[in-house]
Formats: C-alpha cells, sequence, structure tokens
C-alpha cells in the first residue's frame, strides 16, 4: 500500500484496540509520530501483565511475601538480598516498587532510590502518627510519589484536636516526596464532601489494629482506608 | 389518482446527473446517489451535473469511479432515509454483507478507494474502507503488518529507532 495521508492514516490507526496501537507505533517512523502528535494511544486502557505480587505482612516484625511463577521468581529478587546490610522492613508496594524506611527499590531492576529523611509533621499533628505510601502507575509516568498521610494516634496521646472534631480537616496539609523533584513538599488538601467522622471515630484502643493501612493508587488518585471504614481519594 | 409528490419535488422521475472520470468516461447516476459525497452534494444542490454539463472528477479514474458509484447506488436508499432507522434487519444484514463483499478486494484498488472516498467526502465509505485496513492491521507484530502493507523493511537504523519506540510500551507485545 503506498502512503497515506496523514488525516486518513490517522482515521484508519484511531479504530485499532490499544495493544495494536502500541504494536502500531513500531512499523514506521511516521505512523509512531503521527499516533503520538494525535495522542490516539490510550496508554491507560492497556492490559498490564501481572508476573506476580507481593503480600504484605500486617504484623511489624513478620515478612513480605512474593507470589509469582518459579521462571518470574528467580528473574526478581523480592527478598532484596542485593541490598546486603541496608535490607529493611517493607513498608508499602505499589505496581512493581518498593517501599522501604529509607529507599524505593525496584526488585526487577535491583535498583534503589534514597529518600530523604522525613520531614518535620505540621503544626498541629505533631503528635500524629504518619503512614508513609508510595504511588506509582508505569502507565502514566515513570515517576513515583511518597506520601507520609497523617494517622490519628491512640487514645492515650493527647492531641490538639477535640474528640468531635471533623476528620479529615476541611484543609489540611500532607508531605510528598517526588521523584522528579527528590525532596518532601508541603500539598494543601481542601476536602471536598463531608467529612468521615469524627476524630473520636479514629483513634485506636487496640495496639494489634495500629499497622498499616491499606491503599490504592489508581488512574493518579491515591485511596487510603481509614479506621472506620471509609476511604480518603488524594 | 394523482400519485403524491415525492420530496424533492420532481414528480417521482429521479433526477440524473453526469461525472466524468479523470480519463473522461461518462458516469450518469442518480443524483440521490451521487450526493453521498459532501464534495458533489453542493454542486448537485445548485442545479449542475445536469444535462450535457457533467461535473468533471480529475481525482478519480474510471476504474475507481465505478466503484465508487456501485457503493453510492447500494447506499442511497438508506442514507435517503436518514441512516434507515426504520430499515427491516433483513435490509441492514444485506447491507452489511454488501460492505463485506466490497472491500474484499486488492490492495491497489482499496488504496485508490480510500483515495476517492476521501477526495469526494462519502463518510460511510471512509470508515468502511478505514475499518477494512485496520483490521488487516490488528494482532499483527510490526514485521507483520509492513510485509501485509507492501512497506519495504526497514535499515538496520531505522529498525533500531523502531526498537526504542516498542520498548516504550514493551508490554503491550505478546
Amino acid at each position: 500500500m503506498e502512503l497515506l495521508p496523514d488525516d486518513i492514516l490517522s482515521n484508519i490507526l484511531r479504530r485499532l484496540p490499544p495493544c495494536s496501537l502500541a504494536v502500531s507505533r513500531g512499523v514506521r517512523k511516521d505512523w509512531c509520530a503521527i499516533i503520538d502528535a494525535r495522542r490516539l494511544l490510550r496508554a491507560d486502557l492497556l492490559p498490564l501483565r501481572l508476573d506476580g505480587f507481593f503480600c504484605l505482612a500486617d504484623q511489624p516484625d513478620s515478612q513480605t511475601y512474593f507470589f509469582s511463577r518459579p521462571s518470574t521468581g528467580r528473574r526478581i529478587d523480592a527478598r532484596l538480598d542485593f541490598l546486603g546490610e541496608q535490607r529493611d522492613d517493607v513498608v508499602d508496594h505499589c505496581n512493581g516498587l518498593l517501599l522501604l524506611w529509607d529507599r524505593v527499590v525496584n526488585p526487577a531492576t535491583r535498583q534503589w532510590m534514597p529518600l530523604s529523611p522525613f520531614p518535620r509533621p505540621c503544626i498541629g499533628m505533631e503528635k500524629f502518627y504518619h503512614d508513609t505510601f508510595l504511588a506509582y502507575d508505569p502507565v502514566r509516568s515513570t515517576h513515583y510519589s511518597v506520601v507520609r498521610f497523617p494517622n490519628v494516634p491512640d487514645i492515650e496521646t493527647n492531641i490538639k484536636f477535640s474528640e468531635e472534631s471533623e476528620w479529615p480537616p476541611s484543609m489540611f496539609t500532607i508531605h510528598v516526596f517526588s521523584s522528579t523533584e527528590q525532596r518532601w513538599e508541603e500539598r494543601s488538601f481542601q476536602r471536598e464532601g463531608e467529612a468521615t467522622g469524627t476524630i473520636a471515630d479514629m483513634r485506636y484502643n487496640d495496639w494489634t489494629l495500629l499497622s498499616q493501612r491499606s491503599t490504592v493508587y489508581l488512574k493518579g488518585a491515591l485511596y487510603v482506608h481509614c479506621r472506620n471504614n471509609s476511604i480518603i481519594r488524594n | 389518482m394523482a400519485a403524491p409528490e415525492s420530496g424533492d419535488g420532481n414528480n417521482g422521475a429521479a433526477r440524473m446527473v453526469t461525472l466524468i472520470s479523470s480519463d473522461n468516461t461518462r458516469f450518469e447516476v442518480e443524483a440521490a446517489a451521487a450526493s453521498l459525497s459532501q464534495t458533489l452534494q453542493l454542486t448537485i444542490l445548485d442545479g449542475g451535473g445536469g444535462g450535457g454539463d457533467g461535473i468533471p472528477l480529475p481525482n478519480v479514474d474510471s476504474a475507481t469511479l465505478s466503484k465508487v458509484l456501485e457503493y453510492c447506488i447500494k447506499h442511497a436508499p438508506a442514507a435517503a432515509n436518514g441512516g434507515a432507522p426504520n430499515a427491516t434487519a433483513v435490509d441492514r444484514a444485506e447491507l452489511e454483507r454488501f460492505d463485506n463483499e466490497f472491500v474484499n478486494i486488492d490492495q491497489s484498488v482499496l488504496y485508490s478507494l480510500i483515495m476517492a472516498a476521501h477526495n469526494l467526502e462519502i463518510e460511510g465509505l471512509q470508515s468502511l474502507v478505514a475499518k477494512k485496513v485496520a483490521d488487516m492491521i490488528k494482532g499483527k507484530s510490526p514485521m507483520e503488518i509492513r510485509r501485509t502493507l507492501g512497506f519495504p523493511d526497514p535499515t538496520p537504523e531505522e529498525q533500531a529507532e523502531m526498537n526504542a519506540h516498542m520498548l516504550e510500551y514493551g508490554w503491550a507485545y505478546e
């Protein structure tokens, strides 16, 4: 087939499913240019292949498990032996990256990047606990963020909030470490919608519930599972 | 008893227009069929193409034009019905069968049709041929796509560059 004008070619290519479009970028230079310039490829619709998954133990002293086929397991050093002495507990994981206390690790490429020391908590939240979450989606970007999210402490701890205060507050600030900036930055959030509850609802009275909360990072938003079974979206 | 007048007010006798291909062959067709082309529609509405005049189409040869008109004549009744909302399932199935058969053609003919559908702005035909080419691409590797469409093999330098592009969404390849 002779070469088609851009408009016609784009009219053809836009009918392809995401997988075929990704493949078509490798056919010719001009095809690739058109697909990219006209943003025909919805990369977020490309199916990601699941090679394995991490299971984070919910007790501070237990291990992280990696489930996969043996062939994948040989390729990916999920025990992080390549870190040697610097190996530490896994705090969180997200789409193939692992967050340790002081670094983000890619067990497939065996590369790691240090985090800078955690920032001081925001004013008024000095006594709060802080959970650290990893947000990474290779379909959207090769960059990741680490989020320090305040967690209302147990009832023994005195805090500068009354028990009836709304949680989360209508305005609050959290710290985010982005791999592009390589430093912690403050991000302010304005709450949309109702508070999920009050400070009292969030109070812990059982040590075993103090472990890491679950998060899901989906389409650029981090969903945090809260104490009273509500979800906060960042 | 007088037959009711048809909407275009020409007492039932279909108005004909003449189209002239690049190699000077004259085609006489119903105005309704030729009007599937957005490009021709205005000229025809202005009263062009009738009598001995004819509308010259310098970009379309007679073989291609004959094929294009085959499509237009088949699709004109449904198009006149405003996309045929009350067409029966049988009518629709028949058009679909016709369309599938229609694009089951040699690639050089398909290419001429793509260009003609584009130049004449025949929306249904543009979709039909674009879908046909998309179907030829779907599910193939870059090399298979190149072979299917008759593109020359890339030079080693081009291949290296292509490989880099392909790495970006590598997981989509299976």
